[in-house]
């Protein structure tokens, strides 16, 4: 398949179609979601029992800890911190690492998912992803270090541009305070808008290394990009639709979690339940994005 | 004739006005009045300077011959960069920006001329001192030989010409831009102390010079001041205004101010003045309008605070409270406490969660009473007014804003301002480092907050709760009612309190809260109990041999267990406190226990068909001075329900990181 077929397929294909088709991917591979949960949560646990064994160990004993029910307990949190919050640091440290572990292990995955939805392989698809996982994973590493830069970038060029909107804090440069949170209105959404644009570069440029199976990735970097720009009306769109359906999840979410009134070990059953089915749904959201992606691309 | 009536009507209701301005005055001084000031007071708003004269009205509070006075130069501790202001504090910038130090730009106040009664020109033997130490480029105190001495009891009158340079808002005072904010601006007489006074053993100008962590000590007297600065600024000031007369793009705005310790003013053309009334008492709010989306909540805050003392100690008695809540570019004048007036600073875009506005009127107006009614040595014993402020500030924010100084829906998150301060005190580097009645400026490495106020707040807090909250609120009463309009040390508030528990609790709780007192004013030591253990030892019937070697007894068998159960305590902190301990049976019984807190250790042993499940000292938190409440219970059966719901917080968040971390990949 040549660019100018792709830009035909690009063509044939609506915004919605190819969202459509990414719903359909994502239910037609649910065991890949579960993959992603699944890694989350092992290495999430990894994390928090130590956690846990630490409040258990030093104040598991104490009365107080019932007052844990109510919520967030300042009193509780500070005395513990005071008193047992060298035993945090090895905890904090753990966890530190098991995210870096986690965005690795991520970068493998993606290679493998990739694989999978370009290849739109079934039944066997589950040998395609390990498969898929194995071979790209360096190369995926370089893209996504690559496009983290890119991020920074922009995280910068943003960060730069609101420190001189609000003229470095100064209360002495400034004639009001309302500029500070006046600005972020329109620099947030600008950012958001503006980021969208390298976190879909990124994942057209993951489908064009896998598709052509490049051996380095500024072909696949400069394909997606160039694609990215002659299908602009469509592929921002529906960018941004993947990214107010997240937005929509999380927002059901936390409505959800707020009609409980946590006060028993079932309440907490169900709003960790709930929690976990959230977190299910934002990696099958991973799953459209990127079935949507490739269905633009054909 | 329409002119005639007009000018008839005019005269009426300016003699109408008039006699209502000066009808505020109080008919009956409410203190003894030694320093009254009248001012004149020219404020160039373009060079930045005052001008002034100054007539001091000075009343000799003793027997004492007195040959010279002492006078606060607050201004001079911008005049060089190795003042005691801004060599002494790390916090503080040790210099100024680097274009302040090239323009030149540096505050001083200096007296021109000084004339006595007699007409003798005192000028020529003013010279500065440094009472505290030898920086003899601090001159923040100027002494003024007399050649009339004050003989005792008697007024003396000195008439002075001054001016100064106004510093760029930094700390507290200063201008920004077109706002100024004036306080310890004028050449200020310090307080002389006759022999017995506080701590004077001789009669002594207690005057110190301006270190930057300590604040103020003044003699109450009147102040009639007039003001004269551009038409177009709005002006607030200690006391009330008595009259406004426009002039040539000017307006000379007339306040006096009674029976208080010192006065304060500000001058800025965006200010709106917003005025509500408390009793007799008109309150007016200097905010500007981006900021007035808050101003229900100053005002508010203003009247709860001014109802608690109402009930607590005494209704506020002054005609005006003024508040200024200055512009974002004036931030630098903070938040602060001057008779009639205080500022707090607010920003409309804090969620509505944080409460900061609250506290800060809520701290600030407080220290009406304890700083200006009871007028203590802010220098000296800077506990008696922050710490008492911030204790009280504690109890009328969690009163009137139950749901805390800082809530949020999230996990409900309910933070009240009384753990706040608690949390805030323990979490100071060290909490050891100095004992409360240090002079403020020998608070070293940041530890000034956390003493002067945390372990103030939350030492009063405890005696609270060793005493009870009426006993206490019986303590203030009489506290206040002896010492108002006075000059009250940290002995008379011992001495106050031991007073009022001997009457009412006895001589056995007198002796106790001297030794909490003696241990929180003067010690260092941090207090902290703990439950140590728990054991339940079942009672197995007897064998062996007794009588002889011949006859054992190996029966083992009993009706009914038995055990002997013991619950340990442990001090580990050396703040000794009287506690209070819980303990309870499988049953559900009971039994509680009081112990003097004394010895390192202590134990209960009890026999009984029931084991101890659980023991807790102090299960009323009535000694928040504990550093830790965490070890001050023990159960045999850990709760491991809160834990769950933290464990499952921790473990969602840390997915939803991951989940999020998915975005970039």
């Amino acid at each position: 398949m040549t660019n100018s077929n792709t830009a035909t397929e690009a063509h044939s294909v609506s915004v919605i179609g190819a969202l459509k088709r990414g719903f359909s991917a994502a239910s037609g591979h649910l065991w890949i979601s579960l993959v992603f949960w699944g890694v989350s949560l092992l290495l999430a646990l990894l994390a928090a029992l130590p956690f846990r064994s630490l409040l258990l160990g030093e104040a598991g004993n104490s009365l107080m800890v019932k007052d844990l029910m109510k919520g967030f307990d300042y009193t509780f949190l500070n005395d513990f911190i005071q008193s047992y919050g060298s035993g945090f640091t090895p905890v904090l440290s753990q966890s530190v690492l098991l995210l870096g572990a986690q965005y690795l292990l991520l970068i493998f995955l993606v290679g493998g998912l990739v694989k999978v939805l370009w290849e739109q392989s079934q039944p066997e698809y589950r040998s395609t992803f390990w498969s898929g996982a194995g071979r790209y994973f360096w190369r995926m590493l370089r893209l996504s270090v690559f496009f983290l830069l890119v991020h920074g970038l922009v995280l910068v060029v943003f960060g730069f541009l609101y420190f001189k909107v609000v003229k470095g804090f100064s209360p002495q440069a400034l004639e009001s305070e309302g500029v500070i949170t006046s600005s972020l209105r329109w620099l947030v959404p600008l950012y958001v808008l503006v980021a969208a644009v390298p976190m879909m570069w990124q994942d057209y440029a993951k489908v064009f290394l896998v598709k052509n199976n490049n051996r380095f990735i500024w072909s696949p970097i400069g394909e997606g990009g160039s694609f990215v720009i002659r299908h602009f009306v469509k592929t921002y769109p529906l960018y941004l639709l993947n990214m107010i359906l997240v937005l929509v999840l999380f927002m059901v979410n936390y409505f959800l979690v707020s009609l409980f009134d946590i006060s028993s070990l079932g309440t907490i059953i169900g709003t960790f339940l709930l929690s976990q089915l959230f977190v299910f749904a934002r990696y099958a959201m991973k799953i459209v994005n990127q079935g949507s992606i490739v269905a633009l691309i054909g | 004739m329409r002119s005639r009536i007009f000018f008839v009507l005019g005269v009426v209701l300016w003699f109408i006005s008039g006699v209502q301005s000066w009808g505020q005055s109080f008919a009956t001084p409410l203190s003894p009045r030694t320093a009254s000031y009248e001012m004149e007071v020219y404020l160039d708003v373009e060079a930045k300077k005052v001008n002034a004269r100054q007539t001091l009205v000075f009343t000799n509070p003793s027997a004492d011959t007195i040959w010279n006075m002492r006078f606060h130069m607050y201004y001079n501790a911008w005049k060089n960069n190795k003042t005691d202001f801004f060599t002494e504090s790390g916090r503080i910038p040790r210099t100024k920006d680097q274009k302040e130090i090239e323009e030149c730009i540096w505050s001083w106040v200096e007296v021109t001329k000084v004339l006595d009664e007699q007409g003798n020109d005192l000028s020529s033997g003013m010279r500065y001192v440094q009472p505290d130490n030898d920086n003899t480029n601090d001159d923040t105190v100027l002494d003024l030989p007399l050649e009339v001495p004050v003989m005792p009891y008697e007024t003396y009158t000195l008439e002075m010409d001054w001016e100064s340079q106004i510093p760029p808002l930094m700390i507290r005072t200063g201008y920004s831009k077109d706002y100024f904010f004036m306080v310890q601006w004028y050449p200020k007489l310090g307080v002389y102390e006759p022999a017995g006074t506080r701590f004077a053993k001789e009669g002594q100008w207690n005057c110190h010079q301006y270190h930057p962590a300590t604040e103020y000590f003044g003699e109450f007297g009147v102040y009639d001041v007039k003001l004269n600065v551009p038409k177009d600024h709005v002006v607030g000031a200690s006391g009330f205004l008595v009259d406004k007369k426009e002039e040539e793009g000017r307006a000379i705005h007339h306040y006096l101010a009674e029976d208080v310790i010192d006065f304060a003013w500000t001058s800025h053309p965006g200010f709106v003045e917003v005025t509500d009334q408390w009793r007799d008492t008109k309150i007016s709010l200097l905010i500007r309008p981006e900021h007035q989306c808050n101003q229900h909540r100053f005002l508010e805050a203003a009247k709860h605070t001014l109802d608690f003392f109402a009930d607590y100690l005494a209704p506020y008695p002054y005609p005006t409270l003024t508040i200024v809540s200055p512009p974002f570019y004036g931030l630098n004048s903070g938040a602060m406490e001057y008779p009639t007036l205080i500022t707090a600073p607010t920003l409309c875009n804090l969620p509505a969660g944080i409460k900061t506005t609250e506290t800060l009127v809520i701290h600030e107006l407080t220290h009406q009473y304890f700083m200006q009614m009871l007028a203590t040595n802010e220098q000296e014993e800077p506990w008696l007014d922050e710490g008492f402020t911030a204790y009280f500030e504690a109890k009328i924010l969690d009163k009137y804003y139950p749901e805390g100084t800082v809530s949020w829906p999230y996990m409900n998150i309910r933070v009240g301002s009384e753990e706040l301060r608690r949390g805030r005190f323990l979490n100071a580097d060290n909490i050891k480092v100095n004992p409360l009645s240090d002079f403020g400026w020998h608070f070293k490495h940041g530890s000034y907050a956390q003493i002067v106020y945390g372990k103030a707040a939350v030492g009063l807090r405890t005696l609270e709760g060793l005493v009870g909250e009426e006993l206490m609120k019986k303590i203030m009463q009489r506290y206040f009612e002896e010492w108002k309009f006075k000059h009250p040390s940290r002995q008379a508030f011992i001495d106050e309190t031991l007073t009022v528990v001997s009457e009412i609790a006895g001589e056995s709780k007198r002796a106790e809260i001297a030794s909490f007192l003696e241990q929180l004013i003067y010690g260092t030591e941090a207090c902290d109990y703990s439950v140590h253990d728990i054991i339940n030892k079942e009672i197995t019937a007897a064998v062996g041999f007794f009588e002889n070697t011949e006859d054992c007894v190996s029966e083992t068998t009993q009706e009914g267990s038995l055990y002997e159960s013991q619950a340990i305590i442990f001090r580990n902190g050396g703040f000794v406190v009287p506690q209070e301990v819980k303990i309870v049976f499988t049953n559900g019984e009971e039994k509680w226990e009081q112990w003097d807190g004394q010895a390192r250790s202590m134990d209960w042993t009890y026999t009984s068909p029931h084991k101890i499940v659980s023991v807790e000292i102090d299960p009323a938190r009535k000694i928040p001075l504990d550093t830790n409440f965490i070890n001050n219970s023990l159960t045999l059966e850990p709760e491991q329900t809160g834990i769950s719901r933290y464990f499952t917080a921790v473990l969602t968040w840390l997915q939803a990181t991951m989940v999020s971390m998915a975005t970039l990949v």
